[in-house]
């Protein structure tokens, strides 16, 4: 119920409680970063490889390496957030 | 965090390798010396030192804090599966509270030091496989 009542909650500028405008890069590194430790199991992050607007979706697309443990090695990984929500819309592992 | 570049890993992880090696070299001058608190203290430096080069081999980064010996020593015996790296990392640090301490003899650090001895060959190897890739 206070989750259904918290995404009720409009802002003047269109914003709800739980989501935020992603208008700069380092935002949605912030984002894709904590998603991919809460949900990729990396443990580890190594460097930020791209993040732009993703011409085809106009979401923000980060691309960066990351490790799920001390002993393994890095994998390149692409996360999609959605600009207007913050919400990561598509992850995936691109390569080991 | 700060990252190391690729390129510059191998080569800190080297020199924290043979600051290792020479932290364990002196630990038998100590001996000799009857300083079980010295001893103690060299092979602490020996394992923390050899961990450092293992952390930078692999992630590239450095170990800023005690706690995150701790932490590390964790995660290798989690992703190996040897308790023994846990263990005499265990051992090792009480050697390091030896130094303020003064509770163990000359020969309790001297058996201590056979175990530490293998732990720090085991991190040795970690190292010299994540510099050769």
């Amino acid at each position: 119920m206070i989750i259904f009542l918290l995404t009720q909650f409009v802002y003047a500028d269109g914003e709800t409680a739980l989501s935020q405008t992603v208008s700069d890069a380092r935002k949605a590194i912030e984002i894709a970063r904590d998603y991919a430790a809460r949900s990729m199991r990396a443990s580890y992050w190594g460097d930020v490889l791209e993040c732009e607007i993703d011409k085809q979706t106009n979401d923000w697309k980060v691309v960066f390496a990351a490790s799920p443990g001390l002993l393994d090695p890095y994998y390149k990984c692409e996360i999609f957030v959605d600009p207007n929500t913050g919400s990561v819309k598509r992850a995936r592992r691109i390569e080991r | 965090m700060t990252f190391v570049e690729p390129i510059h890993r191998k080569q800190r992880a080297r020199a924290y390798l043979d600051q290792s090696l020479e932290y364990f070299e002196n630990t038998p001058n100590a001996f000799e010396d009857g300083n079980p608190e010295k001893a103690g203290e060299f092979l602490w430096g020996s394992v923390a030192t050899a961990l450092k080069a293992v952390v930078m081999a692999k992630k590239g980064t450095e170990i800023r804090s005690h706690s995150q010996f701790w932490e590390i020593a964790q995660e290798l015996t989690r992703e190996t599966g040897d308790v023994s790296i846990y263990e005499s990392h265990k051992e090792a640090n009480s050697l390091r509270s030896n130094f303020y301490d003064s509770r163990l003899s000359l020969d309790d650090v001297k058996n201590s030091s056979k175990k530490i001895a293998e732990l720090v060959k085991k991190l040795i190897g970690l190292t010299e496989n994540a510099v050769k890739d």
